[in-house]
């Protein structure tokens, strides 16, 4: 068996003059939780039907779990679970009647589909309202919904896209616990589409970022953020003037610094050390009560990225 | 077979939660055939129709067209309209369960219809002149028309799913079917009533009919139909398209 999940070659999908995908290459390995970043329109979607065999593409090709996404589509449905753009949820039927037909699709036995669906509407808070129609729900509690029926049937494979657009911020932590768990303690390999950077931060083992259908960078978000290069500080205190910061920003290791709400930020050439610019700020006057140092967030390289592109 | 069952049983159910409870559906649905029952007595009466005759049968199938066309243009431009059909596609279903679970619950919904329709203008009858001569040739007359019922209700389920496949929105598919209806029913009738000639052969046709035995033209009606039926079905499963239906 492959260690690839998902392996894909020189994926291109042209739908008539618009190239919605070119030239995609990419793998993401058996039970690891994989981010595709990108803006509105990139081609993350256009690339989930393309794994589900729901599109053909123009060229190159694609498998999923060993199967051919043009030759064995079926085979590829039959083992994955979908929460695609939309819900696709039957508002006049209620969460247990829709969790009920999606597991007679998947010839889920009847003992077995009901004890899961009471487990998954359980685990979101939504037992005690199974019997509702889901007309009169929150996107919220219907985005729930879907994310259950998704994962309904125990796939080996889990596409996501924005799942957890319309949760509150508990629902959101403890749907990426969930989604961390089951990767983790089942092997269930999850790709997740998202525009939440801290979403893909906190839950991916591996993140790509694809711009108007090219993928421009792929890795772990720490292998993401060490190479965008951008190392940088930020001290907090009291006494910060301007004569200090034209002296930082003279300092041959200092590419920037600025002060922002009471604080300084000091953008680093890679490697600098921070010790020589204490001494100097302290040399100056100023009291300091905290010195942080890191590397850029995951949103700042997804930014960075962008903004390449775009030039 | 399973699949197909599977998706006919949620389309019914579907159907009966169409204006909220499937109390509240079922009520809306009986009203209107329960005036026709009324209507019916009253046209008995004034001896307009009866109901074993074939203007009654056209009779039982022309009346809840209207309540059928709204259900088989839900199939596939509903679920697009609500945004469930990229769902319903990506799952593991096979094309042809889906297709098929569609056309079922549709035939199905029409056939229900055409037997309760058929419950209520019995009843109505009933009420208006009393029990029948001979149960026997009633019953006879209801089974036959029973079984017409079938690919009739065949042959609008199959031209209805073609209709909403490629339907961005329930209202266009309604509307498509309807002409569809309407040219149907009233393009062969110019066509007879334009042309002499046409008319000389039907009449023709028709003196060489008399002398067969009803049942030979029944079952060549019957065969005719369910002709035309397979024909509608092989098309709609040309068109049936996972990669078009999504991006329709």
């Amino acid at each position: 068996m492959s260690d690839a999940a998902v392996r894909i070659e020189g994926l291109t999908m042209d739908f008539g003059k618009v190239r919605a995908l070119e030239d995609l290459s990419l793998e993401v390995a058996r039970g690891s939780v994989f981010g595709f970043l990108g803006p509105n329109g990139a081609g993350k979607t256009t690339t989930i039907r393309l794994l589900l065999g729901l599109l053909e593409p123009t060229r190159g090709k694609a498998e999923v779990l060993g199967f051919d996404t043009r030759e064995k589509a079926h085979e590829i449905r039959c083992r994955s679970g979908a929460l695609l753009e939309h819900a696709g949820l039957y508002e006049r039927l209620s969460a247990e009647e829709n969790l009920e037909y999606y597991g007679e699709i998947h010839r889920m036995p009847t003992a077995k589909r009901r004890e899961r669906i009471e487990e998954l509407l359980t685990s979101v808070g939504l037992w005690e309202r199974r019997r509702e129609p889901l007309k009169k729900w929150s996107r919220g509690m219907r985005q729930k919904v879907a994310v259950a029926r998704a994962l309904l049937h125990r796939p080996e494979m889990v596409f996501l896209d924005e799942p957890t657009a319309g949760f509150d911020p508990s629902s959101s932590a403890a749907l990426r616990d969930d989604l961390a768990s089951l990767a983790s303690r089942e092997g269930v390999t999850v790709f997740l589409c998202t525009h939440n950077l801290f979403e893909a931060e906190r839950l991916c083992d591996v993140v790509g970022v694809i711009r108007r259908g090219k993928l421009v960078a792929v890795g772990s978000p720490d292998e993401l953020r060490a190479g965008s290069g951008d190392e940088r500080a930020e001290v907090i205190g009291q006494g910060f003037g301007e004569k200090m910061l034209r002296m930082l920003r003279e300092r041959a290791e200092v590419r920037s610094a600025e002060i922002t709400n009471g604080r300084v930020t000091i953008e680093l050439e890679e490697k600098a050390k921070m010790a020589p610019l204490v001494s100097l700020m302290v040399q100056e006057g100023v009291e300091i009560e905290e010195v942080r140092r890191g590397r850029a967030s995951l949103e700042e390289v997804f930014l960075k990225l962008m903004e390449e592109e775009k030039r | 077979m399973r699949d197909v069952w599977t998706v006919l049983k949620k389309e019914l159910k579907e159907l009966l939660r169409l204006h909220g409870s499937s109390k509240r559906t079922l009520l809306l649905m009986l009203l209107p055939l329960c005036a026709v029952g009324a209507l019916f007595a009253t046209m008995w009466n004034k001896q307009l129709l009866e109901l074993e005759s074939p203007a009654g049968a056209v009779f039982c199938v022309v009346i809840p067209l209207g309540m059928v066309i709204a259900v088989i243009c839900d199939s596939f431009a509903g679920e697009r309209e609500r945004q469930t059909l990229e769902t319903l596609l990506a799952s593991r279903l096979p094309d042809r369960a889906i297709l098929f679970g569609k056309m079922g619950a549709a035939m199905a919904f029409g056939w229900i219809l055409t037997l309760l329709i058929m419950i209520f203008m019995r009843l109505a009858a009933l009420v208006a002149k009393g029990p029948p001569e001979s149960w026997g040739r009633v019953l006879g007359w209801h089974g036959g028309a029973l079984v017409f019922a079938f690919p009739i209700w065949g042959l609008w389920a199959s031209l209805g799913v073609l209709v909403s496949l490629r339907s961005p929105t329930v209202k266009r598919a309604q509307q498509m079917l309807s002409i569809s209806f309407l040219v149907v029913c009233f393009l062969p009738a110019i066509i007879v009533g334009g042309s002499r000639t046409m008319q000389r052969r039907l009449g023709g046709a028709a003196r060489a009919a008399e002398g067969v035995n009803p049942m030979t033209v029944a079952l060549v009606a019957l065969a005719i139909l369910l002709l035309v039926d397979v024909v509608l079905i092989l098309i709609a499963m040309a068109r049936f398209k996972r990669s078009k239906l999504i991006l329709d």
